[in-house]
C-alpha cells in the first residue's frame, strides 16, 4: 500500500477587538439588535461610502504581523475585491490583495518535543461581511434576512504556507496562534462565537513527491476539536479515493459536526474573477519605521519567550512551562505567585494540579478565580516555613478558592497552625505511648509497622497539625529510651 | 490584436456585472469596443512598461481615524429606502438558484 | 428668477418648496442648484436614473451643506445624463436638457442650463472626464473643476472616484470665486480631501497679475470630430488674448491625445465596481427575481439606461482576465506618463490652453453627426480628460458667439498647476474685464 503525505494550509480569520468598524465609527459590540450598528459607509449607501481608516485596527494588525515574525508592509493600502452577494453591501469587499500588512512570517509549534516552524504566507486586513439568516437551511429557504451589523468589522486573515502535515499539527498551530493573538489582546478569538474562523486547504500526495495533489477547501469548523476531526476525516476520505484509483475533485467542502463527515458545497457564489484593484477612495498610508517600532514596544512577552524564561530562569520542566504559558492570564498568574514567594516548581505544581483542577471542576477561567496570585504565594510560604502541613494547605486552598479569603486568616481562624513546638509535642508523644503499651512492645519486638500506628495516633490527637518530621524524630528518640 | 471572441467576452462581462444586454446592445457595445481597442493601441508601446501605475490622482497620504464610536443611523432611516424589509431586517430572495 | 421659463428646458428634476410656492427669495441671497447626484436631505437624489427614482438619502453633501450655512438658497436638483456620465443629453430617465440658447441642441447638463438661463446664481455638478466643463461651454457659462481633493466628495454619488469631483458653474467670476471659497477645505469625512489651507479667492481676484505664460498644445486642432467653426473660433480667441497679460507659446504635449481613452478605461473599471452597490437590497429599485442573483440582474437591467449598462459592461470587460493587464493596468501607467507630461509643462508655463470641446453643443435626437457617436469613447472629452487624470484644476471660459441664435461655438479651456485655482480665477477675471 502506498504511503501518503498530507499537505495542509490554514486560513484563519480573526475579528479584531476594536470599538468601531474598519472604515466607520459604528460600534462593533457583539449581540446588538439587527441593523442598529450601521451607517451610510458600512451600508454602502450611494454617496456615503468614503472609508475612514481605523487607527487601532492598523496598529493591531501590525502588532500581529510582528508577533508572527512577518515583514511589515512599508505602505498600507487597500484593494477592492469585486463580487455580488447578499451579505456584501457595496458589491466589493475592501481587502489587501496586493500589499498584505505582513508577509513571510512563522509560528513555532512543539511537535512531540521537537520545534517545528509553520510558515506564515501573509497576514492582511479586510472587512467582515453581514450576516444572513434563513428559514430552515440555506438550500430550501425561500427568503433570507440580512443584518449588516457585522459588515465592516475589521477582520484579519492569516494564511499559512502549506507546511502542515497532519490534523494534530493543524491543531497545535491553531492553539499556538490563538495563544499569541490572545497574548496580544487584539481579538477574543472565540471560535464558537465566530470571532475566530478557520478554513483548511487539504491535499495528499505520495510520500516523497514534491508536487501538490488536488486540494479541497474545508469550511465550517467551529472549534479546535472540529478542525482536528474535520481534517482527519477529509484526509481519510481523500486516501480512500486515491487508493481506489480515482482522483480528488477540487472543491469546497463543509464539515458537518453532528454527522462527523465533510460534504461538498456547490461553489455557486464564488466568482472566477474578482478584478482586484487599488481602492481609489483610500489613499495609501506609510507605515513609518518609528511608528512600527512604537507598536513593537507594546507587544508583551509572547508564549515562546515566556516558555524559555520559565525553563531557563525558573528551572521548570518544559511540560510545566508549556501548560503555564498557553494562556497569558495563567502565565501572568504564575509570575504573580513567584513574585510573592519564589519556589517555581512548588508554585507550578499547585497551579497545575490544585488550581486548574478546581477551576475546571467549577467551569471557571483563571481570570474568574477568587484566589489571587499573592494569596497563593502566601499559602506556599506558610507551607515552606513549616507553619502548615501540605495536607492542611489543601483544605485551606479549597477555602480560599470558595471565599477568596487570605490563607493566614483561614489558618488562624480555624487554628490550623502546625504544631512544631517540641515541648508541646513531647507531652503528646508521651501520652500516646502511655496509652498504647502494646504497640510499644510490638515495636521493640521488631514490628516496625507499629511505628506508623503510633504516628497516626499522634496526628489524630493533634487533628493533623503536628509537624510530621518532628513527630517522627521524637517518637524514635523516646522509643530508644 | 485581440478582437476574436469579443462577443463572448462581452457576454461574460455583462454576466459578471449582473446585467442582461439585449442583442442590439451587445452589437452596439461590440462596435464601440472595437473602436476603443483600436484607439488604445498606444497602450502597447514600450515606454509604458517602465512607468509606475497611478491609482490615486495625487500623493496625499491617508489620515487615520481614532477608534471612537460615532452614532449609527436610526433603524427607521436604515430601512427607509429598502425595497423589501420587515421591521428589523433587509429581505432578499432565495439565495440558492 | 424665472423657473417657468426653464420648464421647457427640462433643467430641473426637483424643486425646493420655497420655489414651488412662488415665495420670493431673501434679498441678495445667492441661489444655487445641485446636480441630482449630489445628496441632500431635503430633496430626493435620483442621479437621473430609474434605479434611484425615489431615493431619499439620510445625509447630505458636505459641500452643499457649506453653501447652505453661508445663507445660499437651494432652488432645486438638476437633470443630467444618467449618473452624470457624459454630456450628450441621451440617457437621463427624465429626458434630455435643452440648451437655453437653442432648444434643438443639448445643454449638456441641467446645471449649466439653469445657470445660463438665469434660474440660479451658480450650480454644483460633477466632472468625471469633463462633463461639467463641456456643458458649461455648450451653454456659454464658466465652469471650474478644482484640484482633486479641494472640495469634499462626501455625499456625491460618483462612478469613478479617482477621476470624479465636484465643480462649480457660474455666470460671473465673482460668484464662482466666492462659492469656491465657501465649499473648499478639508472634510474629515473624505479621506481624499486636501488638508491644506483654502486661499481667500475673492480677495485674490483683485490682485494685479504679472504676465501669464500660456502653453497651447500643438495638437490642439487634432481631436476627433473637431469642427471647422470651433477651430476658427478658438484661433480667433487666441489671437484676441491681450498681449500684455498673456504670453502664448505652442508646445508639444504628445500624450495629451491619449488622455481620452485612458480616462474612459479607468473610469469604466471604477464605475463597474463603484456602482455594484446598486443591487436592489438596501435602496433603490428592486425587480422580482426567483433567486438572489437573478434579482440582481433584473434589477440592474431594468434600473439602468442602455448607456450605463454598456458602460458598466465595458468596465467589467476591460478589468477581466488578460484585459486587466493589457488595458486597465496599462491605462494606469499611461496616466502616470500624462500626469508627468502636464506637470513638466506647468513647471515652465502657468497655464495650458486648448478648446474645451471639439464641437459646439450637439443636436438632440439623431440630427447630428457627432451625436450618432456613442458614449464610448466620449469624444467631447478629448481636451478635458487630461486634467481629471492628473487631478489638476481646469476651467472653461466662454468665447463670444458669432451665431444669430447666440448658441456658443467654442470656449477656452485652461489647466493650471495643482492647487493653483487662484490663477484660473484671475485669468477668467482678466478675460471677463476685456469682454465687458
Amino acid at each position: 500500500m502506498p504511503e501518503f503525505e498530507t499537505v495542509i494550509g490554514l486560513e484563519v480569520h480573526v475579528e479584531l477587538l476594536t470599538d468601531t468598524k474598519l472604515f466607520c465609527g459604528c460600534s462593533t459590540a457583539f449581540g446588538a439588535d439587527p441593523n442598529t450598528q450601521v451607517c451610510p459607509v458600512c451600508l454602502g449607501l450611494p454617496g456615503g461610502t468614503l472609508p475612514l481608516f481605523n487607527k487601532t485596527a492598523a496598529e493591531y494588525t501590525i502588532k500581529a504581523a510582528l508577533a508572527l515574525n512577518c515583514k511589515v508592509t512599508p505602505t498600507i493600502d487597500f484593494d477592492r475585491k469585486n463580487y455580488f452577494y447578499a451579505d456584501l453591501p457595496k458589491g466589493f469587499q475592501i481587502s489587501q490583495f496586493f500589499h498584505p500588512m505582513g508577509k513571510d512570517g512563522f509560528v513555532n509549534v512543539n511537535l512531540n518535543g521537537e520545534n517545528k516552524k509553520i510558515g506564515i504566507h501573509q497576514l492582511h486586513l479586510e472587512e467582515d461581511t453581514g450576516k444572513l439568516s434563513h428559514i430552515g437551511d440555506i438550500m430550501s429557504s425561500p427568503i433570507s434576512s440580512v443584518d449588516f451589523n457585522r459588515a465592516g468589522v475589521p477582520l484579519m486573515e492569516i494564511v499559512t504556507e502549506p507546511d502542515i502535515r497532519s490534523a494534530e499539527e493543524a491543531r497545535l498551530y491553531l492553539q499556538k496562534l490563538h495563544s499569541i493573538l490572545c497574548y496580544l489582546g487584539i481579538s477574543d478569538c472565540k471560535m464558537e462565537e465566530g470571532s475566530m474562523r478557520c478554513d483548511a486547504n487539504i491535499s495528499i500526495r505520495p510520500m516523497g513527491s514534491t508536487e501538490l495533489g488536488k486540494k479541497t477547501e474545508l469550511k465550517n469548523m467551529n472549534s479546535f476539536r472540529s478542525v482536528y476531526r474535520g481534517i482527519e476525516y477529509e484526509v481519510e476520505r481523500q486516501r480512500t479515493i486515491v487508493l481506489s484509483g480515482d482522483s480528488v475533485i477540487p472543491e469546497t467542502r463543509h464539515w458537518d459536526e453532528a454527522k462527523g463527515v465533510t460534504r461538498a458545497m456547490r461553489s455557486k457564489f464564488v466568482s472566477a474573477d474578482y478584478r482586484c484593484f487599488p481602492d481609489p477612495n483610500i489613499p495609501p498610508f506609510p507605515a513609518s519605521a518609528a511608528w512600527v517600532e512604537k507598536i513593537k514596544d507594546t507587544i508583551p512577552e509572547l508564549p515562546d519567550a515566556r516558555h524559555s524564561r520559565f525553563v531557563e530562569a525558573y528551572g521548570l520542566p518544559p511540560y510545566d512551562a508549556e501548560v503555564l504559558t498557553t494562556s497569558k492570564e495563567m502565565a501572568d498568574f504564575y509570575d504573580g505567585v513567584l513574585a510573592c514567594y519564589n519556589e517555581p516548581k512548588l508554585a507550578s505544581n499547585w497551579i497545575m494540579s490544585e488550581l486548574m483542577g478546581l477551576l475546571n471542576a467549577a467551569g471557571l477561567e483563571i481570570t474568574e478565580s477568587k484566589i489571587t496570585p499573592a494569596a497563593l504565594g502566601k499559602l506556599l510560604e506558610l507551607i515552606g516555613k513549616g507553619e502548615i502541613s501540605g495536607k492542611i494547605a489543601k483544605s485551606v486552598f479549597e477555602e480560599m478558592f470558595n471565599t477568596g479569603e487570605d490563607p493566614a486568616l483561614i489558618v488562624e481562624k480555624k487554628g490550623l497552625t502546625q504544631i512544631s513546638d517540641a515541648d508541646t509535642l513531647h507531652q503528646i508523644v508521651s501520652k500516646v505511648l502511655a496509652e498504647n503499651p502494646q504497640s510499644v512492645e510490638d515495636y521493640h519486638g521488631g514490628k516496625k509497622k507499629a511505628l506508623g500506628f503510633l504516628v497516626g495516633q499522634i496526628m489524630k490527637e493533634t487533628k493533623g497539625q503536628a509537624n510530621p518530621q518532628l513527630v517522627n524524630d521524637l517518637l524514635q528518640e523516646k522509643l530508644r529510651d | 490584436m485581440k478582437l476574436i471572441g469579443l462577443g463572448e467576452d462581452i457576454k461574460q462581462a455583462a454576466w459578471d456585472a449582473r446585467i442582461n444586454l439585449s442583442p442590439e446592445e451587445e452589437t452596439a457595445l461590440e462596435r464601440q469596443l472595437q473602436n476603443i481597442l483600436r484607439q488604445a493601441e498606444f497602450l502597447k508601446e514600450n515606454e509604458i512598461y517602465n512607468a509606475e501605475p497611478t491609482h490615486y490622482p495625487y500623493t496625499q497620504q491617508n489620515t487615520l481615524r481614532e477608534d471612537n464610536p460615532s452614532p449609527s443611523l436610526p433603524l427607521d432611516k436604515v430601512l427607509e429606502n429598502a425595497p423589501e424589509a420587515n421591521e428589523i431586517y433587509f429581505l432578499v430572495p432565495r439565495i440558492v438558484e | 428668477m424665472d423657473i417657468n421659463k426653464l420648464k421647457n428646458l427640462n433643467a430641473f428634476i426637483s424643486l425646493t418648496s420655497a420655489v414651488k410656492t412662488g415665495e420670493t427669495e431673501p434679498a441678495g441671497a445667492i441661489t444655487y442648484a445641485l446636480a441630482d447626484n449630489i445628496c441632500t436631505t431635503e430633496l430626493k437624489t435620483t442621479c437621473a436614473s430609474f434605479m434611484l427614482k425615489a431615493y431619499q438619502p439620510p445625509f447630505g453633501s458636505s459641500a452643499a451643506q457649506k453653501l447652505k450655512e453661508k445663507g445660499a438658497l437651494l432652488v432645486g436638483k438638476t437633470n443630467m445624463d444618467e449618473f452624470g456620465v457624459g454630456a450628450w443629453g441621451k440617457s437621463s430617465y427624465f429626458g434630455a436638457v435643452k440648451n437655453p440658447w437653442n432648444e434643438k441642441h443639448t445643454a449638456g447638463s441641467g446645471a449649466a442650463a439653469a445657470v445660463a438661463g438665469g434660474a440660479v446664481t451658480l450650480a454644483l455638478a460633477t466632472d468625471r472626464w469633463g462633463e461639467l466643463r463641456q456643458s458649461a461651454a455648450y451653454c456659454g457659462v464658466m465652469g471650474l473643476k478644482p484640484t482633486y481633493g479641494r472640495i469634499s466628495r462626501r455625499g456625491l454619488i460618483d462612478c469613478a472616484p479617482s477621476l470624479e469631483q465636484l465643480g462649480i458653474i457660474a455666470r460671473n467670476i465673482a460668484d464662482l470665486a466666492s462659492a469656491l471659497e465657501t465649499i473648499s477645505g478639508n472634510d474629515p469625512q473624505d479621506p481624499t480631501s486636501y488638508k491644506g489651507d483654502v486661499p481667500s479667492y475673492t480677495d485674490q481676484l483683485q490682485e494685479r497679475v504679472r504676465t501669464i505664460k500660456v502653453a497651447v498644445p500643438e495638437s490642439w486642432a487634432d481631436a476627433p470630430y473637431m469642427t471647422k467653426e470651433v477651430k476658427e473660433a478658438f484661433a480667433n480667441g487666441l489671437g484676441r488674448l491681450n498681449k500684455t497679460c498673456f504670453q502664448v507659446e505652442t508646445v508639444a504635449l504628445p500624450h495629451l491625445r491619449q488622455s481620452l481613452i485612458t480616462a474612459v478605461i479607468i473610469g469604466a473599471v471604477e464605475a463597474f465596481s463603484n456602482m455594484a452597490n446598486f443591487d436592489g437590497v438596501r435602496f433603490g429599485l428592486r425587480a422580482k427575481g426567483n433567486h438572489l442573483q437573478e434579482m440582481y440582474r433584473l434589477t440592474r437591467t431594468e434600473g439602468f439606461s442602455s448607456e450605463i449598462k454598456q458602460f458598466l459592461t465595458f468596465g467589467a470587460l476591460i478589468s477581466s482576465g488578460n484585459y486587466y493587464n493589457d488595458y486597465f493596468l496599462k491605462a494606469q501607467k499611461m496616466r502616470t506618463i500624462i500626469k508627468k507630461e502636464l506637470d513638466q509643462c506647468l513647471q515652465q508655463y502657468d497655464l495650458i490652453l486648448a478648446p474645451t470641446t471639439p464641437f459646439k453643443a450637439p443636436l438632440l435626437g439623431d440630427g447630428d453627426n457627432v451625436n450618432n457617436e456613442s458614449l464610448l469613447p466620449d469624444s467631447a472629452a478629448s481636451y478635458t480628460a487630461a486634467a481629471n487624470l492628473a487631478g489638476l484644476p481646469a476651467m472653461t471660459f466662454p468665447l463670444p458667439s458669432p451665431g444669430t441664435d447666440r448658441l456658443p461655438t467654442a470656449a477656452l479651456h485652461f489647466t493650471a498647476k495643482a492647487w493653483d485655482e487662484t490663477l484660473l480665477l484671475q485669468t477668467a477675471r482678466l478675460l471677463e474685464n476685456e469682454q465687458e
